[in-house]
């Protein structure tokens, strides 16, 4: 018997069953038939919907150090990142500062205070498993402050030769985006600018437009919700990018009675019970004991893109700080505990701190009851398996590998 | 269907259709037992089942083995259609567990066989079109894969390894951490 008498879609009913990533991986290399079923058009994306999200690998904290999922089976070492320039074992701390992961890819930043050369600011996105790294070339016109987030989108899946996928989904070293903001001084005056990079061929930065605009006083991270990320935008707008597609949207925030005019506000988002996102926002400085919570109205306005309305008014209780009240300016939201709540799947809570107190609080935005919080742990930088797995070897000629640095 | 009245049932029970195996061995089933297959329904929804369906694809052998498993699953589909009237839930519940426990225990004894009548079944199922036994199959075939190296997969399959030395050092390289 000969599995290469089997018709063309016997090995992919086969291998699309296989039980891991791993398993998928050992399997593809077993022959090149096998190695083009798995690199076709759509495998993957079948792979994906019988076996669910790809597996959590571990863990980076803030010192690249990795803590595997004791579940996921993988040995640590692989994700070392001693490969990094700047990066060996005798430097006495880590050069570069985390910024975000996808799909098994880490976004970082590195910050090279060295006395020879000019000061470098430079993005690196790296794969921890293969070893490899690509430099994103900075932007000058921005003052890059460490403290900028930095987001890794999926890259163009019409450029993705065979690792194509029909719904976008695709991102690796030769083939992604990033999305941050940055504060920009021009003519008229400093303010906050969003840019996307595009990996690739006519690779650079480009600067987000909004309405025609791409200055803002006001240009802030509210978090992230269900594979999209939202930012608190000038007087009540909100900007919000999904992460598979690098598709960009606005939208207005309305609660009927008052708009957002040029008060100062503070916004983070969670996702809800129901699987959509809520956004919560509160007033900083006057008659801040209160938290707004909104949610995307279902029909779309044509002229506006989808309104969000206000879905409720939340009157925080008094007692639940040691002041009995909540002091102007005296709290703020923990988006970090928000975000690393949604990964470990507290829905419908956005968390409160109160510096001056050291207290963490969590406010369930369904029952509207506030408690301390001390399950959560510190936010680290989960890195899943990657997505899709690394298929470069034995390619079909002609597919695009760019020019990876490697050790 | 189940808006059929039980004297259509009951004709449409005893209808049988004659399947002709490659080596022409004919082998009478019933209709409910044929419909499992896809590929035949839409030759009794066409009308071009009268004197036989040639299934020049499957040996006599194979296609036994596919009767068997269309009789069982075709009772277990008729079972699913028919008692919800009959018992009340909680009977219907324990008859419906009992049953399901005994189609698994068959699966599994079906799935006893050596990799060639494996791959045949894989082969008859794609051709006849029978998502179950399709399934099960290929289920079958991809948790024998479980933990095992790219060369033992190739001995269980007989598949020639076709990447050059270079090519297969390239992926270790790149995917180190699934070998281990």
């Amino acid at each position: 018997m000969c599995t290469h008498a089997l018709p063309d879609d016997i090995p992919e009913l086969i291998l699309v069953r296989l039980d891991s990533t791993a398993c998928l991986i050992r399997a593809s290399s077993t022959c090149k038939r096998w190695r083009r079923v798995v690199a076709g058009v759509g495998f993957l994306r079948r792979f994906r919907s019988i076996h669910g999200p790809p597996i959590v690998a571990g863990t980076y904290d803030d010192g690249a150090r990795f803590t595997p999922t004791p579940s996921s089976g993988i040995d640590g070492r692989h994700f070392s990142l001693d490969f990094l320039p700047g990066n060996t074992r005798s430097s006495s701390s880590f050069a570069w500062v985390f910024k975000d992961t996808r799909a098994g890819l880490v976004l970082l930043e590195r910050n090279d205070r060295g006395a020879a050369g000019p000061y470098k600011q430079d993005l690196v996105i790296c794969d921890p498993l293969s070893r490899r790294y690509e430099i994103i070339a900075p932007f000058y016109r921005a003052t890059w402050f460490p403290h900028n987030k930095a987001f890794l989108l999926d890259g163009d899946s019409s450029k993705s030769s065979s690792m194509a996928m029909a719904d976008g989904g695709c991102i690796g070293l030769s083939n992604f985006r990033v999305i941050c903001v940055a504060f920009t001084v021009g003519p008229g005056g400093g303010g906050y600018e969003a840019f996307v990079f595009t990996s690739g061929s006519s690779c650079g930065w480009r600067t987000i437009h909004i309405h025609g605009q791409s200055n803002f006083r006001c240009f802030s991270l509210m978090g992230h919700s269900e594979g999209k990320i939202y930012w608190w935008v000038d007087g009540g707008m909100a900007v919000v990018v999904n992460r598979a597609t690098a598709d960009l949207a606005s939208f207005v925030l309305r609660d009927g009675v008052e708009g957002f005019g040029d008060g100062s506000y503070e916004a983070t988002v969670t996702t809800g019970r129901n699987g959509e996102a809520r956004i919560a926002v509160r007033r900083i400085y006057r008659g801040n004991d209160y938290v707004k919570v909104f949610a995307a109205r279902q029909q779309e306005l044509a002229a506006r893109g989808i309104e969000w309305a206000l879905e409720k008014t939340i009157r925080l209780p008094a007692a639940a700080t040691p002041g009995g009240q909540w002091h102007d300016g005296c709290w703020s939201f923990s988006k970090a505990q928000t975000l690393a709540a949604a990964s470990c799947r507290r829905k419908g809570t956005v968390f409160i701190r109160l510096p001056a107190e050291g207290l963490l609080l969590a406010l369930d935005l369904d029952s509207e009851t506030i408690e301390p919080e001390s399950a959560l742990s510190k936010v680290g930088y989960p890195v899943e398996l990657p997505w899709p797995p690394v298929l470069r070897a034995c390619r079909q000629p002609g597919t695009d590998l760019g020019d990876h640095h490697e050790r | 269907m189940a808006s059929a009245g039980s004297g259509d049932e009951k004709a449409a029970a005893a209808a049988m259709i004659t399947l002709i195996s490659s080596d022409n061995e004919k082998f009478e089933v019933t209709e409910a037992t044929a419909t499992l297959s896809q590929t035949i329904r839409h030759m009794i929804e066409d009308g071009c089942t009268d004197g036989g369906v040639p299934l020049p694809n499957v040996t006599s052998k194979i296609l036994a083995r596919v009767i068997e498993y269309c009789k069982k699953h075709a009772t277990a589909a008729a079972g699913e259609e028919g008692s919800s009237s009959s018992f009340s839930d909680a009977a219907f519940l324990e008859v419906d567990r009992a049953f399901l426990e005994e189609l698994e225990e068959f699966d599994d004894a079906f799935l006893e066989v050596d990799r060639a009548t494996l791959f045949d079944l894989i082969l008859a199922a794609n051709y006849l079109d029978i998502k179950g036994l399709l399934n099960l199959t290929c289920q079958k075939v991809a948790d024998s894969v479980k933990g095992k190296t790219p060369e033992q997969i190739r001995e269980m399959y007989n598949i020639v390894n076709d990447l050059t030395p270079e090519e297969e050092a390239e992926i270790r390289r790149e995917t180190q951490w699934a070998f281990e």
